[in-house]
């Protein structure tokens, strides 16, 4: 073993499952580092949560799971759930409606350990005068926070979360949604989110895996994954984005925006976000705004190009544009992928 | 009985993966209790191919059985179908005085078993009976149709009431005051608005109730009306030959299944429901005179079906104990109708957690046929389930012959769908999740059973029990054919002592049944109350 696999906390390769006709997984791989916060991106139905409960050890798949070195999902092993030492937050929270607060948190707790630790764990999530009360007591943003007290009380080495946040306000969602994150950080705990919410993604996590028809795509920073997607479906499922389908020849992809570096030959697809697209009203027009929409700080202007296809620019809220106004449109960046066969 | 889930440590790779893991126990406990499940339709059907029929029921005497069964049962089904949709719509629509309380009267009856209802049409009539001694008028005893059908109409209404009320409040009002709106009088909107819309469960209703008539055994025995039941029980006591009654039984469970069959077909197709309003509706107010005929209709419905029962009941209680009559021992009948209904209750109650398991949280593609063979079961007659246990042991398990087990085994067979479906009631407002969160939090299988599962169960545990219990203590043809020799029960006692003319001993006995059946009731009125 390495030293770099020592820190992995969860190491998934090659995890494939269906349910009948659907495939949920398809060669799934994921590492995720010890102490970091993983958020696993994806529209739904492209397996997110398979790959939560498969790693929980809910689901069998084929493939490996690895937990802190030791594998917990193999060709020839399965450690069931409960030896797993994984911490668990559901999306309905899944609090037990029989026993109240401090009997949920101390559930899982062994006979030999600590009994401070169930209350330790409710202080930590601001929850330690509420442990006599019942589930059914609890607002919902309550009810989550001693779903994670409950799951970090046994000090698991990991702590899995299912779609935390779906089930509040939203104007709740944002405050919960931070203190999770100063909960998780100074608890130490690494944790997989899984998340059809790309703002929540982006705001929470250190990294973030981006998923889609049953495996990983992309893992990288926010940042990252905004400004260089590794493929044009990461381009257009984050942010908006513009396809241009052309081909490249010496060394260019021509489009009508300009034309674009590239190592490619041949058929490529050109991907530009619309705040690349610039607007200059002098030179010669190449478009004709085709709409408009207005948003105060910024605004978005869709103009049909003489190809005919549209092409969105995301500009500042002045000069405003009439729908039919002739304008000249480029763009200063944009990235160039091989045209799928 | 239960078993928890499986806890494979072990596993090759390409095993079947679509099953979780954590089914495999349920789906394997469910398997071992469905086969008493089969024993019935099986061994019958075993019986009839292997070893024909014997002396064959003449032709002319099979279409009797068909006609008279036939005949009572769409007799009985209309007639209640008619008052149960009566005192529905004057309970739940009208605002008649007292509402409330005739709303919970007009469903009592429900509680009466059919020989009782028997017993008390035998002992108010007659030479001997209480209208004969109370007003000097003699009405002769009405055997045959008349008797049966009267019997089972009066008692099997409040299964109609049951079904209606809820369909008339779940009607939108807005329907209704829509057809007002466009210049329809009171009569028109019932006849073309809220009629049609209790279509699903008027067919509903009808068919519970025929296929009930169809199974019935204790009324047409006492009063003396030849339908299918009747003739299967004379057929096996009276011949060494067992296969003519299980030939007509087998004929009877395809009638009842077929009844079921299309029961189920319509309950799928006929959904009316658009949207549910939440809306409060404005009371119906009668006219005096209509208000008075109402009144006086809801009196006379639960004269025949509350007032005079009882009434016959105390009165040869009286009389008996007047005259010095020999009451009989009811004492240890009602110990053992305690002690087998309780021990089917709590091994039905047992037994339903994994059926509802795999039918709820651990749904997949089989789930639909566990739930037909339970429901299937239980729409069984149980005069045909007692002759197919019966010659199941006599073939395959002697030594069960006439046991107490056998006969506990059959009930729990019999009555598991109740306790299966409040059981599964339970699961669905609870969620899987709870079961994962306790193994994620290092708690085994068995563990978690013991300390989410059945205690988030236990109301639809206690509630499958009680009914499970209700219906044992009156359960009549099945214990009649599987009791151990000289087991008497009280409703082995009522049946009897009736048949013979004691019906002094039938009356203290069926007063002891009723009192008993308190128990249970309340238990699972208190948990309607709390919900």
């Amino acid at each position: 073993m390495t030293s770099a696999t020592d820190r992995l906390t969860i190491r998934a390769r090659g995890l494939s499952k269906s349910f009948g006709e659907v495939v949920a997984l398809n060669d799934f791989n994921l590492d995720v580092w010890e102490g970091s916060l993983l958020t696993i991106l994806g529209p739904s139905g492209c397996g997110k949560t398979t790959a939560l409960r498969v790693i929980a050890g809910f689901e069998d798949s084929t493939g490996t799971v690895e937990i802190r070195g030791r594998t917990v999902q193999g060709p020839e092993s399965f450690v069931p759930p409960e030896k797993r030492r994984v911490g668990m937050v559901f999306q309905n929270y899944a609090l037990f409606p029989h026993m109240n607060v401090a009997a949920n948190v101390g559930y899982g707790l062994t006979k030999g350990s600590d009994p401070r630790r169930a209350h330790s764990a409710l202080e930590l999530v601001g929850m330690s005068g509420l442990g006599s009360r019942m589930p059914s007591e609890l607002s919902g943003g309550q009810q989550q926070r001693v779903a994670l007290a409950r799951a970090l009380a046994p000090k698991p080495d990991v702590i899995l979360l299912d779609e935390p946040f779906s089930n509040l306000d939203a104007n709740l969602r944002d405050r919960v949604r931070r203190e999770m994150q100063a909960i998780l950080a100074e608890a130490g705990t690494t944790a997989v989110l899984v998340t059809h919410d790309q703002e929540e993604a982006l705001a929470t996590s250190d990294l973030v895996a981006v998923m889609y028809q049953g495996r990983v795509v992309q893992v990288d920073s926010p940042a990252a994954l905004y400004t260089e997607p590794a493929d044009p479906w990461v381009a257009e499922f984050l942010g908006d984005s513009d396809v241009i389908q052309t081909t490249a020849h010496r060394g260019y992809a021509e489009t009508e925006l300009g034309r674009f570096k590239t190592d490619l030959k041949g058929p490529v697809v050109v991907v530009i976000r619309p705040e690349d697209v610039q607007i200059s009203m002098g030179e010669t027009p190449n478009s004709v705004v085709s709409r408009s929409e207005f948003f105060g700080h910024d605004q978005l202007i869709t103009v049909s190009l003489g190809s005919g296809t549209h092409v969105r620019s995301r500009i500042g809220p002045r000069p405003s544009y009439q729908i039919g106004d002739q304008i000249r449109v480029r763009a200063i960046h944009a990235r160039v992928f091989a045209a799928r066969t | 009985m239960t078993a928890g889930p499986a806890t494979a440590q072990v596993e090759t790779p390409g095993s079947s993966t679509k099953m979780q893991r954590s089914s495999r126990g349920w789906w394997i406990a469910t398997a071992i209790i469905l086969i008493p499940a089969l024993v019935p339709p099986v061994s019958l059907a075993w019986q009839v191919i292997t070893k024909g029929t014997g002396t064959t029921v003449p032709f002319g005497r099979l279409v009797e059985l068909f006609v008279n069964t036939l005949t009572l049962s769409a007799a009985v089904t209309l007639t209640s179908l008619a008052i149960g949709t009566a005192t529905a719509w004057l309970t739940s629509r009208t605002a008649i005085p007292g509402r409330r309380v005739w709303m919970i009267i007009a469903a009592m009856p429900l509680v009466v078993p059919s020989y009782m209802a028997a017993l008390t049409i035998i002992g108010a009539t007659g030479p001997a009976g209480l209208i004969s001694t109370w007003l000097g008028i003699e009405i002769p005893t009405p055997y045959g149709f008349v008797g049966a059908w009267t019997a089972l109409s009066v008692f099997l209404a409040p299964m109609a009431h049951l079904i209606v009320s809820p369909a008339l409040r779940l009607i939108d009002p807005a329907t209704e005051e829509a057809a007002v709106g466009l210049g329809a009088s009171k009569r028109r909107v019932f006849m073309t608005i809220t009629l049609p819309q209790l279509r699903p469960a008027l067919v509903s209703a009808g068919l519970m109730i025929g296929l009930y008539t169809v199974s019935d055994f204790g009324a047409v025995s006492l009063l003396r009306f030849d339908t299918f039941t009747r003739a299967i029980f004379t057929l096996y006591e009276g011949q060494i030959d067992r296969r003519p009654a299980a030939a007509l039984s087998l004929i009877l469970m395809v009638v009842a299944l077929a009844i079921l069959f299309v029961e189920r077909r319509t309950r799928t197709r006929a959904d009316y429901q658009l949207g549910t309003t939440k809306r409060r509706r404005d009371l119906i107010r009668l006219r005096n005179s209509t208000r008075y005929l109402s009144v006086g209709f809801l009196s006379i419905y639960s004269l025949f079906s509350l007032v005079i029962p009882i009434t016959v009941l105390a009165f040869w209680l009286f009389r008996g104990l007047g005259a010095g009559a020999d009451l009989g021992t009811f004492w240890d009948e009602a110990l053992r109708s305690v002690g087998v209904s309780l021990g089917a209750a709590v091994l039905a109650a047992a037994a339903s957690l994994p059926v509802a398991m795999v039918t709820t949280w651990r749904r997949n593609r089989a789930s639909p046929i566990v739930e037909s063979s339970v429901w299937g079961v239980y729409a069984l007659p149980h005069i045909t389930v007692g002759v197919a246990v019966i010659t199941f042991a006599l073939i395959w398990l002697r030594p069960m012959y006439q046991t107490l087990a056998l006969l506990i085994l059959a009930y729990v067979a019999m009555f598991m769908a109740q306790s299966v479906s409040t059981v599964q009631d339970s699961l669905r407002r609870s969620s899987p999740d709870l079961e994962e969160a306790s193994r994620s939090l290092g708690k085994s299988a068995l563990t978690t059973l013991r300390r989410v599962t059945v205690p988030i169960t236990m109301p639809g545990l206690l509630a499958g029990a009680a009914l499970v219990s209700l219906s044992v203590m009156k359960e009549l043809p099945a214990t009649l054919l599987l009791r151990p020799n000289g087991f008497e029960t009280l409703a082995i006692r009522i049946w009897s002592a009736t048949g013979e003319g004691f019906y002094t001993r039938a009356s203290v006995a069926s007063l002891v049944l009723l009192a008993v059946s308190i128990v249970p009731l309340l238990a699972l009125t208190y948990r309607d109350l709390s919900d």
